[in-house]
C-alpha cells in the first residue's frame, strides 16, 4: 500500500488536500534533552514503588478513618434527629390530649350531683389527708358557678403529687416516654369525662389521686391538680382545700390560680 | 543481527532502534530497554492521540510501568509488549484529561499544543492552520485506526512492524489501514475552504 502522504501529484482534489495535510506533521524528532528529561524524572521516583507497595495500607487507613467519622456523625445526626423527633411528638402528644379535656372542662359543669362530705368520707381511700386542714361545719357544697372553670386549652405543665408531697419540690425535666405520656393523658381524660360529662366527681377524684400518685412529675400535672380540686369542691370533700395549697404552691402563676383561691376561700368559710 | 523494527526508506526508519527480539529476550536491562526505546514510545504515544505537551509524563509513566515489570516480561516481542503499556497509559492519561477538562475547564489542549514551525510567519501561519486541520480530523477518527493511519503515514512504519506492535495479523492490519484511509478522506472532503 503506497502512502498517501508520498502521492504529490493526485488528480483528486480531496486526496491532494489529504496528502497535503499529512505531509504537514512530520515524523517526531528524535529528542535527547527529553529523553534526558525522562531519565532524570525517573530517577527522582525511584522509591516510588515502595510508596506504590504501601497504597493498600494506606487505602486501608483512609477506609477506616472515613467510617470511623461516618459513623461518628451518623450517631450524632441520629442522636439530634430523635432527640427532635421525640420532642415533636411530646408536644403533639400533649395538643392532641390538651383538645378533648379542653372540650369537657368548658361544658357545663353538674351542679348538684356531688355527694355530701360525710358520704365521701365514707368512701373516701386517700391516705393521708389531714382533717384538720377542713372545717367541715363551714361545708356546704360549692357551687361551681363560683368556682371559676379553667378556660381554654389545657397547658403542658409539670407537676408532682404523693399525698402528701413536699411542696418545694419542683418538676424533673426529664422526658417520659411516649407511652407514659399517653396513660397520663389516658387518666386525666378519664377524669375529665368523669366530672363533666359523666357528673360523677368521686370517680373524677379517684382517677386524679391515681394519677397524682403514679406520676407525681407527670406532664399534665397542672390540669390534674385544678380538677382535683373542682371535683372536692363538687364533692364537698375537705381536702379541697388543701389540693388549692398545693396547686398554689407548685403553681403560683399557674392559670387555675383563681380557682384554687376560691376553693381555699370556700374551705376558709 | 537484523533489525526486526527496521523500515527501509521510510522517513522514521533510522529512528526506529536497532536492537532485535532476539537480542530484547536476552538483555533486558531497563537502561538500554530506555534508551533503545524511549523515543518509539513518544512515537507511539503521539500515534495513539496525546498532545506533545504530555509526552514527557506519557513517557515517565510508562517506563515506571517497564520499570517495575521488567523481571516478570518474559523476553517475546517487546516492542509489542511497550505498546500495549503505552496504549494503556496513554488511554488511562485521555481518561483522566476528560476529567480534568470536565471540571476546570473546555479547552483543546491537543490543539493548542500544535507547535508551529515555519520560515515566516506566514509559512507558520499556513503551517499552523494546516495541522490544526490534520490534528482535527484525526481526533474525529477512532483510536484504532487513528494509530494504524498514524503509524503508517505520518511516522512511517510498515504493515508488518504496526501489526507486530499490535499483536494482530498484517492483513488486519492492512485492513485497517484500508478504512482509516477511506475515514480520513471522507472527513477531509467535508472540510470547508476555511477547514472548519
Amino acid at each position: 500500500m503506497e502512502r498517501l502522504r508520498d502521492q504529490v501529484h493526485e488528480a483528486d482534489p480531496t486526496r491532494a488536500r489529504a496528502a497535503d495535510l499529512l505531509r504537514s506533521e512530520r515524523p517526531l524528532p528524535r529528542s535527547r534533552e527529553r529523553e534526558a528529561r525522562v531519565r532524570a524524572h525517573l530517577d527522582d521516583t525511584r522509591d516510588r514503588r515502595a510508596i506504590l507497595m504501601l497504597r493498600p495500607a494506606v487505602a486501608l487507613c483512609t477506609i477506616l478513618l472515613a467510617g470511623v467519622a461516618s459513623a461518628l456523625v451518623g450517631r450524632a445526626v441520629y442522636e439530634r434527629v430523635t432527640a427532635s423527633a421525640t420532642s415533636a411528638e411530646k408536644t403533639h402528644l400533649h395538643s392532641a390530649h390538651r383538645e378533648s379535656p379542653a372540650r369537657i372542662l368548658e361544658a357545663p359543669p353538674a351542679p348538684s350531683l356531688a355527694p355530701t362530705p360525710e358520704q365521701y368520707r365514707h368512701g373516701a381511700t386517700h391516705r393521708s389527708f389531714s382533717r384538720t386542714e377542713w372545717h367541715e361545719e363551714s361545708h356546704a357544697l360549692p357551687s361551681l358557678d363560683a368556682l371559676p372553670t379553667p378556660s381554654g386549652a389545657l397547658p403542658a405543665p409539670e407537676a408532682a403529687l404523693t399525698v402528701p408531697m413536699p411542696p418545694t419540690e419542683k418538676p424533673t425535666a426529664t422526658a417520659p416516654p411516649a407511652h407514659t405520656d399517653e396513660l397520663e393523658a389516658e387518666l386525666v381524660l378519664r377524669a375529665a369525662k368523669a366530672l363533666r360529662q359523666d357528673h360523677h366527681p368521686a370517680q373524677a377524684l379517684s382517677a386524679l389521686e391515681n394519677y397524682l400518685q403514679h406520676y407525681p412529675n407527670g406532664a399534665l400535672g397542672e390540669e390534674a391538680w385544678a380538677l382535683a380540686i373542682e371535683s372536692a369542691v363538687q364533692l364537698g370533700d375537705p381536702r379541697a382545700s388543701y389540693f388549692a395549697n398545693q396547686y398554689l404552691v407548685r403553681f403560683p402563676s399557674g392559670r387555675y390560680v383563681q380557682a384554687a383561691k376560691n376553693a381555699q376561700t370556700l374551705s376558709a368559710h | 543481527m537484523v533489525p526486526q523494527l527496521l523500515s527501509k526508506g521510510l522517513p522514521g526508519a533510522s529512528l526506529v532502534p536497532r536492537m532485535s527480539i532476539e537480542e530484547s529476550r536476552i538483555s533486558l536491562d531497563f537502561s538500554e530497554v530506555y534508551t533503545s526505546w524511549f523515543h518509539e514510545v513518544s512515537r507511539w504515544s503521539r500515534a495513539l492521540g496525546c498532545a506533545e505537551a504530555e509526552m514527557d509524563d506519557i513517557a515517565q509513566e510508562v517506563f515506571l510501568i517497564v520499570r517495575r515489570k521488567l523481571d516478570e516480561f518474559d523476553g517475546a516481542n517487546l516492542p509489542g509488549w511497550l505498546y500495549r503499556i503505552t496504549s494503556r497509559v496513554v488511554a488511562n492519561h485521555r481518561r483522566s484529561a476528560w476529567f480534568r477538562n470536565l471540571l476546570l475547564r473546555n479547552r483543546d489542549e491537543e490543539l493548542e499544543a500544535v507547535v508551529y514551525v515555519g520560515t515566516s510567519p506566514a509559512d507558520s501561519l499556513e503551517e499552523k492552520q494546516r495541522r490544526e486541520q490534520l490534528y482535527r480530523v484525526l481526533k474525529s477518527m477512532g483510536p484504532k485506526q487513528r494509530a494504524s493511519l498514524v503509524l503508517f503515514e505520518i511516522e512511517g512504519y510498515s504493515g508488518e512492524e504496526i501489526a507486530r506492535l499490535e499483536g494482530v495479523s498484517v492483513a488486519t492490519i492492512w485492513t485497517r489501514l484500508h478504512k482509516a484511509r477511506k475515514q480520513f478522506l471522507a472527513r477531509v472532503s467535508q472540510l470547508g475552504e476555511d477547514g472548519v
